[in-house]
Order: structure tokens, then sequence, then C-alpha cells
């Protein structure tokens, strides 16, 4: 894990960080507010259902109240001593005429016979059941209500009602009665209750008595209990709470109505919840998804309008390894810091080329302080050598050597010296060689003789000077044979790259393994020919590596040592 | 540290021991119709003295007068599994579902002050009421009366009747419909003549009861000769709304009026509230009907240890009628 962060990249890490605290965040906000709102809305749909109920209740609650009220004023009215049968009778008729709700007045005397009703005319249907009048009879005070489902006191009456009975004190005549007042209340009122308060889908209500009697239901073929509803509501008998129903859920409430045997059970639907619910956690869930993309891009750009310009600055810095890039500058546009980074990186970058072309001028400076060192190394023990030699001639009495060495001897180190230019012509550096020959034929008695076979083409290229020299010198020490005269040949020629030197001697020539072990004192430093040595580190000083500098031999014919150097060409400045 | 622990393990010790101390010691759950009832709130007072006699204690719950509080405390109270129940309804005549809850649940219902119906104490095995018979106390309100009819005539303004005016508790309440029904009868019977003023409603409450009748004293032509309340509270508000229309108390200095006084004006209560007893004292309220609260409590308290204990219930110091009713009486109550 370590590994991966610390490999990953700069504005990769920055999008890891910020999406991982984001979409923490956002979880953490999201689940907040999911859980807040889905409690508060249980809570509210809970509160909601409760107070339905209640509203229910209270409505049913009012309206038994107002029959109780009714009742109670025609109960005084009945009671009246001065009433005869035709003040029962109008007074009947106009309670049940100015209450729509009520179907039918009846009043029976004690034995539950049929005395008076609002309308004479009406067709009385026998009951059977007297069961109410007894109640009324035995709680003298109390309003009875008796669920009668499909079923009503007169012929033509078909709405569904609920008797409402009390036992009344009737004066008819001067005669003072015992009987019971019968209201048939018309359950429509109350259907109308239930429907206009409890519109949601799936939700329903019930209106049940005691000895589980179902007088209302909203919901279709609800009637017993077969009922789920009815049987939850038998089961719970009074209370609030969710319930399953038929892969249903709802918030169940069941509740007395007071002063009446009834209980009402409103089930709301709470399916509507949980689509609510559903709904709500994708809408959060949305929104919040949206707001990680939305944040995460923007974050994407932010970082990467941070990162490109480091980005940028860290390949050109990996360019910079290749020596043709090192001296590019770098431009960078965007964040403030990464562009005064730039240009402290270019200001370092000038620094260093500074310091490198110092470091290059003093290198070159170096090189020629240790070239012109070289230069002047060859020149003693020569000089001495010959100056001996013209004693000598002089001696002998050999004039025309004489001449002819001091004159060579002038020219040599007239070159040699060529005011102190370390580059000269390659015909400089002939010249230079033949004066050098010169002197030593005459100096080795004539012992050998040479011979220069020049390309004109190289007389338009430059050579650092005293290179051929101490070929030379070498070729004349290992070369001369006692025996026989020798030849020492001096060649150059051009080709598309180099301008090559080779100086051959014939001689015993030298084995392959004696080549290898000059090639490798050349290069170690161990050599004691301090002229091939010394020619060689001049090239490599000067030419670096393009150089050619090989030997090869034929034994018993010749050795030749080959120098290849680059061609550069005379510029006019170096005629002398 | 460790003393922090000892002191811990000292708590935790003694909570459990406590707990400990009274091994069975039953909570009673008591529920309250209303706690904001005078009657009720001495009730309150007197069961929980007379319940230190006994092993238990009360929890009580207030319904504030809704039928629907009440069944939900029932219900709650029902899960709780509590070794009995006693209950002052709201509404009588819908307890039926409280009933069959605590008969499902094997819990033993005792009800008191307000009667359920006798149908619905019936339909289960552990049901109990103690209460007072409601037309007895308007049968000793009525003797109140006569006692006072021998001691004056009460007719002021001599026309042959008395002017009386009822008051009357909250319509359909068993006390207010029982005592008002009654009284009437009892007054309409009478060997003297009443005139029936009206049955005023004012639902059990002191300054209602005020108001009703400074309403009525509006009307100058308003002549009161007796006034017979549901309880005690409507007879001090009855009284109140004497004393500010000047009668009851000699305005110039205050006192009280005798008895003989033309402007004393007789009220009768029933219950026996404290304030009540003060006000028969002072000479304000003629009489009450003593709602015996101290005996009652005894009596239901007594009636739940033996449930509670299972003992006898035939061994109780009031007999039970049908076997689940008991009938405390209800005592006239006058200055001597």
């Amino acid at each position: 894990m370590k590994k991966i962060t610390r490999e990953l990249g700069f504005n990769w890490k920055l999008n890891v960080v910020f999406f991982l605290i984001i979409s923490g965040a956002l979880i953490a906000a999201f689940l907040a507010s999911y859980f807040t709102s889905t409690t508060r809305f249980e809570g509210f749909s809970e509160n909601n259902a409760i107070s339905i109920n209640q509203q229910i209740a209270l409505n049913f609650e009012s309206y038994f109240e107002e029959n109780r009220v009714l009742m109670g004023l025609l109960e005084e009215a009945l009671d009246e001593p001065s009433n005869t049968p035709s003040d029962i009778q109008a007074v009947l008729t106009s309670y049940q005429f100015s209450n729509p709700n009520i179907q039918s007045i009846t009043l029976f005397d004690a034995a539950g016979a049929i005395q008076y009703n609002d309308t004479p005319t009406k067709l009385f249907r026998n009951r059977s059941d007297r069961t109410f009048i007894d109640q009324s009879l035995t709680n003298p005070l109390l309003y009875i209500t008796t669920p009668q489902p499909g079923f009503s006191f007169y012929y033509g009456d078909t709405d569904d009602t609920l008797l409402m009975s009390k036992a009344v004190t009737y004066v008819d005549a001067g005669e003072t009665f015992e009987g019971v007042l019968a209201f048939e209340i018309k359950l429509s009122a109350l259907e109308a209750i239930l429907e206009n308060v409890y519109p949601e889908r799936g939700g329903h209500s019930l209106l049940i008595g005691p000895n589980e009697t179902v007088i209302l239901s909203t919901l279709s073929n609800c009637e017993d209990a077969t009922c789920p509803s009815v049987q939850l509501v038998l089961d719970q008998v009074i209370g609030s709470g969710f319930e399953s129903l038929e892969d249903r859920q709802y918030y169940v409430s069941i509740q007395t109505i007071p002063q009446t045997r009834f209980r009402l059970a409103t089930f709301m639907n709470m399916d509507v919840l949980q689509t609510t619910n559903r709904t709500l956690f994708l809408v959060i869930f949305f929104i919040f998804l949206s707001a990680l993309v939305v944040g995460s891009v923007t974050f994407n750009l932010v970082s990467k309008a941070i990162t490109r310009p480091l980005t940028k600055l860290q390949n050109h810095m990996k360019n910079v390894n290749h020596r043709d890039h090192l001296y590019e500058e770098v431009s960078i546009q965007g964040q403030r810091e990464i562009v005064e980074l730039s240009h402290e990186y270019n200001r370092m970058i000038r620094e260093i080329r500074t310091l490198l072309k110092n470091l290059e001028k003093e290198e070159d400076e170096k090189r020629k302080t240790e070239l012109i060192a070289l230069q002047t190394q060859i020149n003693p023990h020569f000089l001495y050598n010959t100056l001996d030699s013209i004693v000598g001639l002089s001696e002998q009495n050999k004039p025309q050597d004489v001449i002819d060495m001091v004159v060579s001897l002038s020219r040599f180190f007239r070159i040699s010296i060529s005011k102190g230019q370390a580059i000269i012509p390659i015909q400089k550096e002939l010249e230079h060689a033949e004066n050098y020959l010169k002197i030593q034929k005459i100096r080795y008695a004539y012992q050998f003789d040479y011979h220069f076979d020049v390309d004109a083409a190289v007389h338009q290229y430059t050579t650092i000077k005293l290179i051929l020299q101490p070929l030379i010198e070498n070729a004349i020490y290992h070369g001369i044979d006692q025996d026989e005269k020798s030849l020492i040949t001096i060649a150059a020629q051009v080709d598309d790259e180099f301008v090559h030197f080779y100086v051959t001697n014939t001689g015993y020539g030298i084995t392959q393994s004696q080549i290898e072990t000059i090639y490798l004192n050349i290069h170690e430093d161990r050599y004691e020919s301090v002229g091939l040595k010394n020619v060689y580190q001049r090239l490599k000083l000067y030419y670096q590596t393009q150089i050619i500098f090989e030997f090869y031999s034929e034994l018993d014919v010749s050795t030749t040592v080959h120098i290849g150097i680059p061609k550069q060409k005379v510029e006019a400045s170096d005629e002398t | 540290m460790k003393r922090k622990l000892m002191l811990l393990l000292m708590f935790t010790l003694s909570g459990i021991l406590s707990a400990c101390q009274t091994p069975g010691d039953a909570v009673i759950p008591l529920m309250i119709y209303d706690q904001d009832d005078l009657f009720m709130q001495t009730f309150e007072a007197s069961l929980l003295e007379a319940s230190q006699a006994y092993g238990y204690t009360f929890d009580v719950y207030d319904a504030n007068g809704s039928q629907l509080i009440q069944n939900n405390q029932f219900k709650d109270i029902v899960a709780e599994n509590p070794p009995l129940i006693l209950i002052n309804p709201v509404d009588r005549v819908g307890v039926y579902p409280l009933i069959e809850l605590a008969e499902q649940a094997g819990i033993p219902l005792v009800f008191f002050n307000r009667e359920p119906l006798r149908e619905d104490i019936l339909s289960s095995p552990d049901t109990y009421y103690v209460g007072s018979e409601a037309s007895q106390s308007a049968r000793i309100q009525y003797e109140l009366i006569e006692m006072l009819l021998e001691e004056l005539a009460l007719d002021v303004n001599q026309d042959g009747s008395i002017q009386t005016l009822i008051l009357k508790g909250q319509p359909g309440h068993q006390d207010a419909e029982i005592r008002t029904d009654v009284i009437q009868t009892l007054l309409m019977s009478s060997e003297h003549a009443f005139d029936l003023l009206d049955v005023e409603v004012a639902y059990f409450d002191r300054q209602e009861a005020t108001g009703r009748l400074l309403q009525r004293f509006t009307d100058e032509t308003f002549h009161v000769e007796l006034i017979v309340s549901n309880n005690d509270a409507m007879a001090l508000g009855a009284i109140d709304a004497l004393v500010q229309s000047g009668l009851m108390v000699n305005p110039e200095t205050g006192d009280v009026l005798d008895r003989s006084a033309e402007n004393w004006v007789p009220v009768v209560g029933i219950d026996g509230l404290d304030v009540a007893i003060d006000s028969i004292d002072r000479g304000l309220l003629y009489g009450t009907v003593f709602h015996n609260t101290d005996l009652m409590s005894d009596v239901i308290t007594e009636l739940i240890e033996a449930l509670l204990t299972e003992a006898d219930l035939n061994g109780l110091s009031q007999p039970l009628m049908d076997g689940r009713v008991i009938y405390i009486d209800y005592e006239a109550y006058l200055d001597d």
C-alpha cells in the first residue's frame, strides 16, 4: 500500500485523497439526511395517522352527542304533562323532519309494543329482537346504540341504520308511562365522515360494535372476522402501531368512541411511506452522486491545472540529461508557485550554462598549457645531439653538411616554434619532418634514405604540430639496419573523414605481440618511449577520441605507424 | 481509581440490595381519569395513604379527561404485565375493550368511582368495582333539604312553592345523569311544592357554575330559593355568584348572614370536599353529601390486597354484590 501511494503521481494522489474525503463526507451526510428524513417522516406519518383517527373519533363522538342531545330534548318534550296523542305525534314528526340523518323515530311502550312513530302511514316490520328494549329499560340513564345491519323498522326504508334507544317517561292524555324512544340513524352520514377524512390509497376504516359486529367498513367485502382487518381489530382490541396485512404495511389505530360501545379502526397505508422513502433515497442518492461526480471532475481539473505545469517541468528536467537539451529554458503558464518555480529553474539552468562554459574554457586552457608543455618536451636532447653532430662535422671539415644541418635546424625550430601556435598547416608539418630527416640523415652518416609520398589534397588541412617528428625519430632508432641502407617513407592521404599519415621504415619489423605491448604501454603510461606516447597524448588531448593511432608490421620487411586526424581546413591567417 | 471503583461497587450493591429489600413489592398502576378534578385529588391522596398498610405501592397515571389517552396508557400498562390494575375510567360506557384486554393478559381489573355497565363487569371473571350508588347521593341530598324545611320555610316570596335550580354535571356522565334524575323525581313527588326553575349544566366545574349563575342574575326578575348541585365544586361556584350578587353576606360588615335572613340562599352539594366543609363551617354552604373517600380507599386497598394474595373475598369488611361490586354508603354532612 505504501509502495503504491509512493508510486502514484501527484495528480492521482490528490484525486484519490479528495475522492476519499469527499465521498466519506458525502456518505456520512447522505446517511444522516436519509435517516433523519425517514425517521421524521415516519414520525410525521404516525402522528398524522393518529390525528386522523382522533379526528374521525371526535367527529363520531360529536355525531353521537348530537343525537343524544336531540333525544334528550325529545325526552323532555314527551314528558310535558299537557301532552295529547296529537302533540306526541307532531313532535315526533317534526323532529324526524328537521333532522335528515334520522330515518325514523319510534316510541315503544314498556312491553316493546309500538305506540307512536314519525309517520303513522309507514308499515312497521315485525321485529323479534327486543334486546334494545330490555337494555334501555335496565339502564334507564343510558343511550343504547345497537347495530342493525341490513334491517330497518319500516318497509320501504332502504338505508343502513344504527339504532339508538333510551328509556323515557312520557305523558299521554294525562297519564304517565314508561317507554323506550328509538332513533334509526342513517349510516350514510358516518360513512361520509370516514370517506371525507381518509382518502389515502389502500387505507381504510372500520367501525366495530360490541360482539364483533362490523357496522361500517370502507373496504368492500370486509364485514366479518374473515376479513384480516376485522380480525386484527378483534385481536388488538385497542391501541395503535405498524401492522402488516396481506403484504401491505399499515399504521393501524384502534380507539373507542366515547360514550358509545363502538370502536373506530383506521388503517393508513404505509406503502406510501415506503415508496416515499424509496423516492427520497433515490433523490438524495442522485444529489450526492452528482455532487460527487461534479466535485471530482472539478477537483481533477483544478489539480490538473496545478500538476500539468509540474509534469511539464518534470519532463523538461528529464530531457536535460541529454546534453542537447541542457540549455533549453522551460516556459510554463498556470499556477503562480509553479511558474515561479520554473523561473527559478530557468535561472538555475542559465547559471549552470555559465558555469559549464567557464569550465570548458578552463578545460581548454588547461589542455593548451599541457599541449605546449608536451611540445616543448621534445626539443632539448635533439638540440644537444644536433649541436654535437654539427661540432663533429666541423671537426671532420664537412662544411656543406654543417651548412645543410644548420639551415635545417633553423627551419626545424622555426616551425617548432611557429609563433607559439599549436596548430599548423600540414605542409609545415611535412616540412618540419623533412628538416628533421635531413638533420638525422647527416647525423647518421647517410645510413638511411627517406621518401615523401604526399597527396596534394592534404595541404589544405591543418594538424597539431610536431607529430611526425617523434614517429620518424622512432623509425630511425628502431628501423636502421647496420647491414643495409634502410628507407623511411612518410605518406599523407585524405579520405572522407580523416587525414592519414603513414610513417614506414624497412627493417626487421615487430611481432603482433610487441605491437599489443606498445598499445598497452601507450594507454597505460608505462612506455619508455616518451616520443610515441607524447604524440598519442597530444592527439588525444586535442582531437579527443576521433583519432587513429595504430601500428602494423611485416616481419623482416617493414613497420608502419598510422595516424589519422580529423580534417581541419587551413584558415588564411595560418599562412606563414 | 480504586476508590472510585469501590464506590461504584457499593452503589451497585446498595441498589441491588434496596431492590431486594421488599421482595414481591408490587407496583399497582393507578389510572385516574383527570388529576385536575378536585374530588379525584382528594381520592388519590387517600388511596396513597391507605396503601401504606399493605406491601404494594401505586404508580399514578393521569388521563387528562381523555379516553384516548387512557386507552393508550392502558395498552402500555398491560404490556408491562402488572399484577393488577386499579382504574377510574374516563368513559364508563366504552371500557369493555379494556376489560377484554385485561382478561386476555390475565390481569385483575378493579374499577372505582365510575361504574362500568354491569354486563361488562360480569363479562370477565376478574373485574371488580368499588364505588357508590349514585342514586343514594341524591336521596341523601333530598333528606338534607327536608331537614332544612323543618327549620325554615324557604318560600321567601311566599308564592306557595320553592323556586329551585339544579346544577348538573357533564351530560352523559353517570353521576350527573343519575343525581339529576333522582333529585328531580324526588322534588317533584315531594309533599312540599318545588318550582323547578331549570337544570343548569355547569360540567362539575366551580367557575362554570359561577358564570352561569351570574348570567342568570343579570335578569332582575330572577329569584331562587334553593340550589341543588350535583357536586360540591359547582355548589361553591354558585355561592361565589350569590356573594357577588350581594346575597349570603352582609355587604357592609362582610359577615355571613344568618340562615333565617331573607338573602341567605340554601345551597346543597355532594362529595364532602375539604373546601366544602370549610364553607359549611362558615355558614355559607348549607350541607353536603359526604362521599367517604377514606372509607372507600380502605375498601379498595383491602380488595387489592385480597386479590394479590388470592384471599377469600367473602372475608372482606364490605359485602360484594354479584361477587364483584362493592357500594360504599354516602353520609349526610351538616353544620351541627
